[in-house]
């Protein structure tokens, strides 16, 4: 058994992330900022999540990795930003951390949303694959 | 010349005593609960530790959520070789 909120590439919670999101932009910024949504959310009945730090205290932290970290060669954390609406994405600061809440409820009706852009390119002309999504620490009840 | 004798009713004076004696002692405490049977404070040594608010055993799954590596895959200048 696994913890059964996970990120799901459709609002209707039955196609789970399993793939690849690719980006398509060109490295002179040109093509301008690209902006998608991913949801994070469990299909289970009558389930909470909560951070595993201090539950329900704390908060459920959507977060960016970055698997390779070589600024001004490849892609970086600050390439991204994260917001739970895509009209929060102005505001948001790139590379900075997503907070979802502190006790998620499962159901499709209370997914979040998680809105990325990605901004202006800072790497050489290139395909990368070494950003991805984790929350923190989780507690499924 | 007869030495008097003060009257005193001795009967009377030792009733009186004991009923306040009696009365010092009395219990106020409330009645104790029966003690349990000492096998019953017993246990198999099998029992489950359980935390204090037993909030621990409600816990299903725990671990972090990730998307799968590389879940953004970005292209730059992928249109120019369209």
């Amino acid at each position: 058994m696994t913890v059964s909120w996970k990120f799901h590439s459709d609002s209707g919670l039955t196609a789970e992330l399993v793939g690849s999101l690719a980006i398509n932009q060109r490295q002179d910024g040109t093509t301008g900022d690209v902006d998608g949504v991913i949801y994070l959310g469990s299909i289970e009945e009558g389930k909470t999540l909560q951070a595993d730090s201090d539950p329900g205290v704390d908060q459920i932290v959507v977060s960016i990795a970055d698997s390779n970290v070589d600024p001004g060669n490849s892609p970086e954390i600050t390439d991204i930003k994260l917001s739970t609406s895509n009209a929060g994405l102005a505001s948001a600061v790139a590379g900075d951390p997503l907070n979802v809440g502190l006790t998620l409820t499962s159901g499709v009706g209370n997914k979040v949303e998680v809105h990325y852009r990605i901004i202006t390119p800072t790497a050489p002309t290139g395909t990368y694959a070494e950003l991805s999504l984790n929350t923190n620490p989780v507690r499924e009840i | 010349m007869g030495r008097s004798t003060p009257k005193t009713d001795l009967a009377g004076d030792l009733n009186k005593l004991v009923s306040q004696n009696v009365s010092k002692n009395k219990n106020t405490l409330p009645p104790r609960e029966p003690r349990a049977p000492i096998n019953a404070q017993k246990g198999s040594g099998r029992e489950g530790v359980v935390a204090g608010d037993g909030a621990a055993a409600a816990i299903e799954e725990q671990g972090i959520l990730k998307s799968s590596d590389g879940m953004f895959i970005i292209y730059y200048d992928y249109h120019r070789h369209a």
